[in-house]
């Protein structure tokens, strides 16, 4: 009976010769050039295509379906802050403002106008009668404002004057507001002796805070 | 601004030089640059064109082989990371020569070659045949070395050519799938076999070279 071990030893040996005359017919074979040309000359076009602009714009577009979904969000965001700013035509924010003033009436709704214009009509007197001091101590200078609810006058002190469409309409009705006033004018307020605002006037100096 | 690219192109050349096959096709599947396609080319393209050409003629070897890279290129992003590029490589080459097989109407032909082989051999597994014989190749193992170092196209060469053409298809290809570094169970998964099989196919391939060496040493 053969040995294992030698056996063993001789057959890793016959392993190797096999192993050797399987490398040394590989290592004297190589495969013909036109192949290598060939292959290349597909591996170039491949590049070619894929480094092409509009390849790349689809890789770039496929890539990134998120950044595209999350520009997508951007825009809406975008498009409704400005539809925003424009509603609010100012563009100034009411909270940055560190006190509101509200210029309405506090007469039930059902008040006939004529009542209005009388109370009105009385201020005015006031104001006319004092109009030497009203100048100069209750003339603000402010910035108008077009909004949902009617309009306001920004000040450089953060104040916010709102004034009610009922006055508005009372003051138009008096002719107390300028014709030419547009959102963003400078405004110079006139205030009666009680705080009420009796006329709106465009400035000609635009307002510099 | 010439000097710089002529730099440039020698140290990414050298960079994708030090690249595994593995990340070398990962690099080209992402970027497609020729130029890494090339390195895998060269890389790897005499253990393939050797391998098709065992397994048949030589005009078929290079159409495959061709063929093969082509698939490379076309089917890179198929790629997966697991397991050697290597692997997939030759389980590319194989379904192609398959195919042309089928095409060609041989592949009954080589089916029943290997039923046949495998059967004529499975009478004859013997393994003291192979001992016995052992210390006889040691001497042919001196020969080829001597051999190699004079003329690759040795007599003892042509003769090993011979014996390895002539065993049935996938006793060659188990074979050559082995001397090619590929472990039992890389083979099993290229060629769709039980390990078992393909031990056997490895054992019945040795044998038979083993004797035909033998007869031409006698």
């Amino acid at each position: 009976m053969t040995d294992p071990k030698k056996a063993a030893d001789a057959n890793s040996g016959t392993e190797e010769a096999l192993s050797a005359l399987y490398n040394i017919e590989k290592q004297s074979l190589s495969s013909p050039k036109s192949i290598r040309r060939n292959v290349m000359l597909a591996a170039k076009k491949e590049e070619l295509a894929a480094n092409s602009f509009s390849n790349q714009l689809k890789r770039w577009a496929n890539r990134s379906t998120s950044l595209l979904a999350a520009t997508a969000l951007v825009a809406l965001v975008a498009v409704v802050w400005v539809g925003q700013y424009k509603l609010d035509q100012g563009g100034f924010n009411q909270e940055a403002f560190t006190s509101v003033q509200i210029h309405s009436f506090s007469v039930p709704e059902e008040l006939a106008s004529d009542k209005i214009r009388l109370q009105y009509d009385a201020a005015y007197k006031d104001f006319l009668q004092q109009q030497g001091t009203l100048s100069a101590h209750h003339k603000t200078s402010a910035t108008l404002r077009v909004t949902n609810n009617g309009w306001s006058l920004a000040t450089c002190r953060n104040e916010l004057v709102q004034i009610s469409d009922e006055l508005l309409a009372v003051l138009n009705d008096m002719q107390r507001v300028d014709s030419e006033l547009h959102a963003g004018d400078s405004v110079d307020i006139l205030f009666a002796m009680d705080g009420r605002i009796i006329q709106l006037l465009k400035s000609p100096v635009p307002l510099r805070c | 601004m010439s000097i710089s690219l002529s730099l440039k192109s020698l140290f990414v050349g050298s960079s994708v030089a030090r690249m595994s096959n593995e990340a070398l096709i990962l690099r080209y599947a992402a970027k497609k640059e020729s130029h890494v396609l090339a390195q895998l080319y060269d890389n790897c393209e005499r253990d393939l064109y050797h391998f098709l050409l065992s397994l048949t003629d030589k005009e078929l070897a290079q159409e495959v082989a061709q063929l093969t890279w082509l698939k490379v290129i076309e089917k890179t992003h198929l790629y997966r990371d697991q397991g050697s590029f290597k692997s997939w490589l030759f389980i590319i080459a194989r379904r192609c020569l398959i195919d042309e097989f089928r095409k060609a109407g041989r592949f009954q032909e080589l089916f029943e070659e290997q039923t046949e082989g495998t059967t004529s051999k499975s009478t004859s597994s013997n393994n003291s045949g192979i001992l016995s014989s052992a210390q006889e190749y040691s001497e042919i193992l001196t020969d080829v070395e001597l051999l190699s170092q004079r003329d690759s196209n040795s007599s003892i060469v042509k003769q090993f050519n011979i014996a390895l053409s002539s065993l049935p298809f996938s006793q060659k290809e188990a074979f050559c799938l082995q001397q090619e570094g590929f472990s039992l169970a890389e083979i099993s998964q290229l060629t769709a076999s039980e390990t078992e099989t393909v031990k056997s196919r490895i054992r019945y391939a040795k044998q038979a070279l083993k004797k035909h060496l033998e007869k031409y040493r006698d």
